[in-house]
């Protein structure tokens, strides 16, 4: 299962979760999280062991599930914006809010700085690879960036033949790093920058995008609210989802690959207004019951895709999706 | 203006108030003069490609259609290089909201490819474009490639977007996203009041590769 997408700043509105049988689709609260603070984005990582977000207040909080109670990093550096990722070996890289460009990767164990990595330009997206051993990093300047998390060098940028990219995802076995770049098209590299096929993502941008865990496929979605899946080995469109009617900035696929969850933004406002989710094998498309405005991440919790909502009364909820 | 700074150089050859090194003449000596003292431009300044960039947009210069609600815009320029050579044929892509601050994502209004002609000049008919409620400012995007040349990704902002309360060397830091002052560009009113178009120039300067 992955995950990703172009950060969107969430209207901050608290909303109550509506965990229901809703179309033939149910959302069940698996957890419930202590947040000191208003957590403004978060992952799961781990298979959903570990849940990392980033405060409103600068700080990174991590859950380790089913522990309520996270535990509280602050990053010497400079506060947190609201990018982050995690990988394999309890790595997770963190962008900075002030930073332009400057993130930091730390061990989720202790909280230690690992890296520091100046991208030189703001970070939109980050992804860590599965085997803790790279960081691709999407910026509103520069192509896809590619940093050795070993040696905290950088190893390649890729390319792009107008403007920069807007996110990034790593395949599960570490091996495929995909761009989806501000020129529309999606280029597919290996995780030595090698250049393996360049695809289009239609005629609009492309916002986000996420590998299926066997890596057969990925789903990309954006400006015109269609989602496509695409077969990783040739880059060509296995499948389209109608159009959500705005566009889409986060994409996430379950672990089985067959389902794909949207959060479908406003296109005037910017404002997420709808949580979706599409069966690749039936073609349905479906708007979750929840309120997309407290959609604060999404991720797995063991087998089933995981919505992250920001309750009132500063608390968390991992509800899957089955 | 040029061609009298040439021959003002043959005259000072000729009077020897000017002495040329045994492997220059006359004439590669004023053409050299005249090539440095000819206007280097600085690049224009880059900014965010913006969400909304659509592929294939249309060849056509006219973006506002008869009815269109909306002030009147006309927008031209020229498009150089940073030594001052002008670049026909440079492809400048255009897109901009309408004037009340949509993008149009199903189709192609208000978006436009243009090409440079033979004196590097483009320009488009448009509306004043909206607010958009997730940027401060009205802006236009600009994408322009050149082969040879680094793709120049920017926008265009205007003078009198109330933003700037009148004074945009103060306050055109009010929206993060303007790189520069350079890209607020003066809007000057022309026509008659029953018809009016507000006008405004735009240079465009590519850095070769």
């Amino acid at each position: 299962m992955s995950c990703g997408g172009r950060e969107v700043l969430l209207a901050g509105a608290v909303a109550c979760l509506c965990a229901s049988a809703a179309r033939g689709q149910t959302l069940k609260k698996e957890l419930e999280l202590s947040a000191p603070v208003r957590i403004v984005s978060a992952v799961t990582c781990d298979g959903g062991s570990e849940i990392v977000g980033s405060g409103a207040d600068g700080a990174v909080y991590v859950w380790k599930t089913p522990s309520p109670e996270p535990r509280r990093i602050e990053i010497a550096e400079g506060n947190a914006s609201g990018v982050l990722a995690c990988g394999g070996g309890k790595t997770l890289a963190v962008a900075l809010k002030k930073g332009n460009g400057k993130a930091v990767v730390l061990d989720t164990e202790s909280g230690a700085v690992r890296q520091r990595i100046d991208a030189q330009s703001g970070v939109s997206a980050l992804a860590v690879s599965p085997d803790g051993g790279f960081l691709a990093i999407a910026t509103s300047i520069y192509p896809t960036q590619v940093w050795d998390l070993k040696t905290g060098q950088k190893r390649w940028t890729g390319v792009t033949n107008l403007g920069a990219t807007w996110t990034t995802s790593i395949s599960a076995n570490s091996q495929m790093v995909l761009s989806a770049d501000e020129d529309t098209n999606l280029r597919m590299y290996d995780s030595m920058g090698k250049q393996l096929y360049a695809t289009e993502a239609g005629l609009l941008e492309p916002f986000a995008s996420a590998f299926s865990d066997d890596g057969k496929t990925f789903a990309v979605a954006g400006a015109d609210g269609a989602i496509r899946l695409f077969d990783t080995s040739t880059g060509k469109i296995v499948k389209t989802s109608s159009k959500a009617g705005s566009p889409i900035f986060g994409v996430c696929v379950s672990p089985d690959g067959k389902k794909v969850a949207a959060l479908v933004v406003d296109d005037f406002k910017l404002e997420p207004v709808a949580q979706t989710l599409w069966d690749t094998q039936s073609g349905e498309t479906k708007k979750l019951e929840v309120d997309p405005k407290s959609v604060v991440g999404a991720g797995t919790n063991r087998s089933h895709l995981a919505l992250i909502l920001q309750e009132s009364g500063n608390k968390l909820s991992v509800v899957s999706v089955e | 203006m040029e061609l009298r700074r040439r021959e003002l150089l043959a005259k000072a050859v000729a009077l020897g108030v000017v002495k040329l090194a045994g492997n220059l003449n006359p004439t590669a000596a004023a053409e050299a003069w005249f090539q440095a003292g000819k206007g280097t431009r600085a690049a224009t300044p880059q900014a965010e490609l913006g969400p909304f960039y659509k592929r294939n947009a249309p060849s056509t210069a006219a973006l506002r259609g008869a009815s269109d609600p909306g002030m009147p815009l006309a927008v031209g320029g020229t498009v150089y290089n940073t030594r001052g050579d002008i670049l026909s044929g440079a492809k400048i892509e255009v897109w901009q909201t309408d004037h009340l601050g949509h993008y149009d994502l199903e189709g192609y209004r208000y978006r436009a490819a243009l090409l440079a002609d033979a004196q590097g000049n483009y320009g488009f008919s448009s509306v004043m474009p909206g607010h958009y409620p997730a940027r401060v400012c009205q802006h236009i995007h600009f994408a322009v490639t050149a082969p040879g040349y680094k793709p120049l990704v920017t926008q265009m902002y205007f003078a009198t977007d109330p933003v700037f309360a009148g004074d945009p060397d103060k306050n055109y830091t009010k929206d993060p996203l303007i790189t520069s002052r350079e890209l607020v560009r003066p809007v000057m009113l022309k026509g008659d009041p029953q018809v009016m178009v507000a006008s405004t120039d735009f240079e465009l300067v590519l850095e070769t590769l």
